[in-house]
């Protein structure tokens, strides 16, 4: 009788073993492909977002072009730029400040002897 | 149990015994036979249905391990958004990008009415052929109206409502400049394989869809480049050139920060282009340079000890009878000057005389070297090939002052950063990614040699008889050598080049100007040191590819400055101090 209890009792664990997992997949399943639905939608919004991150990209680097930038100073801006020689070009601040006391101090100067 | 059923048949105090009929008798037996079904059914209904759960499990299971769909659809969205790298400059500026586009396709079986569908067209496409239209129509087989849509022109297809138009998705390449690259980074077809300059030549690699995240850096600057083509451009103009051509190399390194070419093309719109005017000047074109080989004359002779930079050559006569030639120069120079005077007057008698003194044999192995008998090795598949020449009666005489012997400006260009680089040969290149050490190289001069040349490209432009007066822009000390050279093909036409190297003290950039057919422009103000003049007819490279390299200089010098220490620290400190 003990026997043939155990007998049924593998029987039935092995049974429910094999019917939870039967009932699990599906819905471990299910879940899972929702989740990939999910990502599915953020993925094509990340795609959609890539796209018109590279559209303006692409937009920006044709108005900022030298060319164009060139055309809109001349349309609506009327001022006449001038080249720089390599004496007025200052790598920081302090030289510039520097060189703009050399200049003052000289002035000065001049006022004085007058 | 089986004892207890075996009682039920044999008594424990039976003597006898007797043959029982087993099937008649046995229980379990007769509920069988009472059954209506059986046993074969419910072992055929077992089995069906043990298949079919078996059947299930396997197919849950093998789902179960199978990858997603979504993994796949991330594949081909990828493929399908990066059919080619981005190019970008050497700032990260774009240069050239891939956009999603569609071709119209039209099939004439679901056109219901085709006399409405071709006045449509006709309205708002006035440029497609209306006699092809209508006889594509008519075969009835599948075809294209018009590739590459613009976004209106797909909305204008869209709004005809028509179901026989169909939108065919592709991938296309725009270049957000326009025609300032147009040169150097040539064209895709409408399979993406590149046909020409840049597109082609690194087709596999733009291509390569493990760097597909990765753009491919170019050593250009966007910047300088419009920079020489604006100022390339108003030379054509005011010289009433017929093409021009422009390179800023690096002679340390061989990176081609600019390349321009003129006349152009916008790359965005496709033309069949068979005019030779409109081929790359700098890398196709192969012309006799003219007086810029004097420099390698000059170099080969002080490096080989035949005279000194100071050393004095006598009896330099007018004009040298050279077999059946007779050789001469423009202007009457003294019978007496100095080698580098020579190069400074860029005097054809004197030069050569002191290719006479090098002999064939050296010059040649050095203009070998120098690259000058070969096509350049360059990322752009338009390279021009030097024309074949031998070496006969009077080569030497006028290869020593780049006559008779032809070769692209880009070559010249390099053989120029070789020479003052301090001696070190370089390959020019427009690959960022490819580092070159120079020390590495092969040495053709000696760095004495070099620095004795730089000098006297200094005082070619800075001396008072020198031929490059208008290249001297005041920071840059900027040295160099004007060539003035007959057209090969048409003698009445002068290709004039200006090479320059600056700061030469230390150079680190060489920048050549090529001006094809230009003409003497009288309306031009030149501001000779300090001195304004008008009217001038002369039509020699110092009186416009130097003039407008000076004017190059004056403009892109402030931004090769920022970016550069030497002048930095040559021009702008010392000044302040």
């Amino acid at each position: 009788m003990l026997k043939m209890l155990r007998f049924n009792r593998k029987k039935i664990i092995i049974c429910s073993i094999y019917i939870s997992f039967f009932i699990a997949i599906p819905v471990i399943k299910n879940e899972t492909r929702l989740i990939e639905k999910k990502t599915q939608i953020h993925k094509r919004q990340i795609l959609f977002l890539q796209k018109n991150l590279l559209e303006a990209n692409l937009e920006f680097q044709y108005l900022t072009s030298p060319e164009v930038l060139t055309n809109k100073v001349n349309e609506n801006i009327d001022i006449k730029y001038k080249n720089l020689n390599a004496s007025q070009i200052y790598l920081n601040f302090d030289d510039f400040i520097s060189e703009q006391k050399k200049t003052t101090k000289v002035a000065i100067n001049e006022k004085q002897k007058q | 149990m089986k004892n207890k059923s075996n009682k039920n048949f044999i008594h424990q105090n039976q003597k006898t015994f007797f043959f029982d009929d087993f099937l008649e008798t046995s229980p379990k037996q007769k509920k069988i036979n009472k059954s209506k079904i059986s046993e074969d059914r419910l072992y055929i209904l077992f089995s069906v249905f043990f298949s079919l759960i078996l059947i299930f499990s396997i197919s849950i299971f093998s789902i179960s391990i199978k990858p997603s769909d979504f993994q796949e659809y991330k594949k081909t969205d990828q493929n399908s958004l990066f059919l080619r790298r981005d190019i970008v400059d050497r700032n990260d500026q774009l240069i050239a990008s891939n956009i999603n586009s569609y071709h119209a396709a039209i099939k004439p079986s679901l056109i219901k009415n085709k006399e409405s569908f071709i006045i449509n067209i006709k309205l708002n496409f006035p440029e497609i052929s209306l006699a092809e239209l209508k006889k594509n129509l008519e075969n009835k087989k599948y075809f294209y109206l018009k590739k590459r849509l613009t976004e209106v022109e797909k909305n204008k297809l869209w709004s005809f409502g028509e179901k026989g138009i169909i939108f065919e998705p592709y991938q296309g390449r725009v270049y957000p400049h326009g025609q300032l690259f147009s040169h150097v980074l040539g064209q895709t077809d409408d399979d993406n394989y590149g046909i020409s300059g840049i597109e082609k030549f690194f087709d596999k690699d733009l291509k390569n869809i493990k760097k597909k995240n990765d753009p491919l850096f170019l050593t250009l600057d966007t910047n300088i480049q419009f920079l020489i083509k604006t100022e390339l451009k108003k030379a054509m103009h005011d010289f009433n050139a017929k093409a021009a051509g422009g390179l800023l190399m690096d002679v340390n390194n061989g990176e081609v920060l600019s390349l321009v070419s003129l006349p152009d093309y916008n790359l965005n719109i496709r033309n069949d282009i068979s005019d030779l005017k409109y081929m790359n000047q700098i890398t196709k074109g192969v012309y006799e340079l003219g007086s810029v080989f004097k420099t390698f004359t000059l170099a080969l002779a002080i490096e080989e000890n035949i005279l000194l930079p100071d050393t004095i050559v006598e009896n330099i006569t007018n004009k040298v009878k050279c077999s059946k030639y007779t050789i001469g120069d423009i202007h009457k120079f003294p019978e007496k000057l100095s080698a580098e005077d020579i190069l400074i007057r860029s005097s054809n008698i004197g030069s050569l005389m002191i290719g006479r003194k090098i002999g064939e044999e050296k010059l040649k192995n050095f203009l070998k070297n120098l690259g000058f008998l070969k096509p350049i090795n360059f990322e752009l598949e338009e390279i021009g090939k030097p024309l074949n020449f031998n070496w006969e009666q009077c080569k030497l005489e006028t290869v020593s002052f780049g006559h008779g012997i032809t070769t692209t400006p880009l070559q010249a260009a390099a053989a120029y950063a070789a020479i003052t680089n301090g001696g070190y040969i370089i390959n020019p290149t427009l690959n960022l990614q490819k580092k070159l050490d120079i020390k590495n190289q092969k040495s053709i001069i000696s760095e004495k040699t070099s620095n004795q040349i730089n000098k006297i490209l200094r005082k070619v432009v800075t001396d008072k008889e020198g031929t490059g007066s208008f290249a001297d822009i005041f920071g840059y000390d900027v040295g160099g050598k004007t060539g003035t050279a007959k057209n090969y093909i048409n003698s009445n036409q002068n290709i004039n080049t200006f090479i320059s190297i600056f700061p030469s003290k230390n150079p680190k950039y060489v920048l050549l100007i090529l001006l094809d057919d230009p003409k003497a422009a009288p309306h031009i103000s030149y501001n000779y040191r300090g001195q304004i003049i008008k009217n001038i007819s002369r039509n020699e490279a110092g009186w416009n590819s130097a003039y407008v390299t000076g004017k190059i200089i004056e403009k892109i010098g402030p931004i090769l400055a920022i970016n550069n220490k030497e002048v930095h620290n040559t021009h702008v400190v010392k000044k302040n101090n």
